[in-house]
């Protein structure tokens, strides 16, 4: 095994620097048990915030109230409510943030008071996919 | 899409794959910064293989296996 060039000891060292770096760029670096392959992987930072899973909680006939929606690869989990107050063909949206969770967590974390935020209806459909 | 090549241990053969397989990168689901640190990784480790993995020995061979989707970018570098 390489001494860890980050250690004290082995600041002056050239040797391992290649692996640390290799492992700051990507999400995984793995090596086989000769050292003689290594497995990497990078994620795309872009399509991860591109996708969102929408699930409905709660609704009435058509419409839904109480939506969650959590990004792929799952991170956080959002549950929105339409407040309904504007007619379909409205622009905007209304919406409240009534919770997070982060994923991972057994119970929902903040905000406490819910967010009421108003989003331009295209946005929402790019962002949201809805 | 996914791919397997095989080159000979040169460092002018690696950075020409490495090239390669960064220009096949899409930018519309990678973002610039992962376009470079792939780059870097895959280079990194390409020069690994071919200076300790088969010491400079031109006829040795190398082995890159990788696969580009629009969610991840994943590669295995073999030498002998």
């Amino acid at each position: 095994m390489e001494p860890d060039p980050r250690e004290n000891e082995n600041i002056h060292r050239i040797t391992g620097r290649g692996i640390v770096l290799m492992k700051a760029c990507m999400d995984s670096v793995e090596y086989n048990d000769r050292g003689n392959s290594v497995h990497m992987v990078q994620r795309s930072t872009r399509s991860s915030i591109s996708t969102f899973s929408k699930s409905t909680i709660f609704s009435k006939g058509k419409d839904s109230f109480l939506t969650a929606y959590r990004p792929n690869p799952p991170s956080v989990t959002l549950i929105l409510s339409n407040l309904q107050t504007f007619p379909y063909d409205h622009p905007f949206y209304c919406l409240v943030l009534l919770s997070v969770r982060p994923e991972g967590c057994k119970y929902p974390t903040g905000p406490i008071f819910p967010t009421i935020f108003t989003i331009y209806s295209s946005f929402f459909s790019i962002a949201f996919g809805c | 899409m996914h791919k397997t090549t095989v080159i000979k241990a040169s460092s002018d053969l690696a950075h020409k794959l490495c090239r390669e397989i960064a220009s096949q990168i899409d930018s519309n689901y990678f973002s610039k910064e992962d376009i470079f640190n792939i780059k870097l990784a895959i280079e990194e480790a390409m020069i690994n293989a071919v200076e300790h993995g088969n010491k400079l020995e031109s006829l040795k061979d190398i082995a890159v296996d990788y696969s580009i989707t629009s969610d991840a970018f994943e590669i295995s570098i073999t030498d002998e």
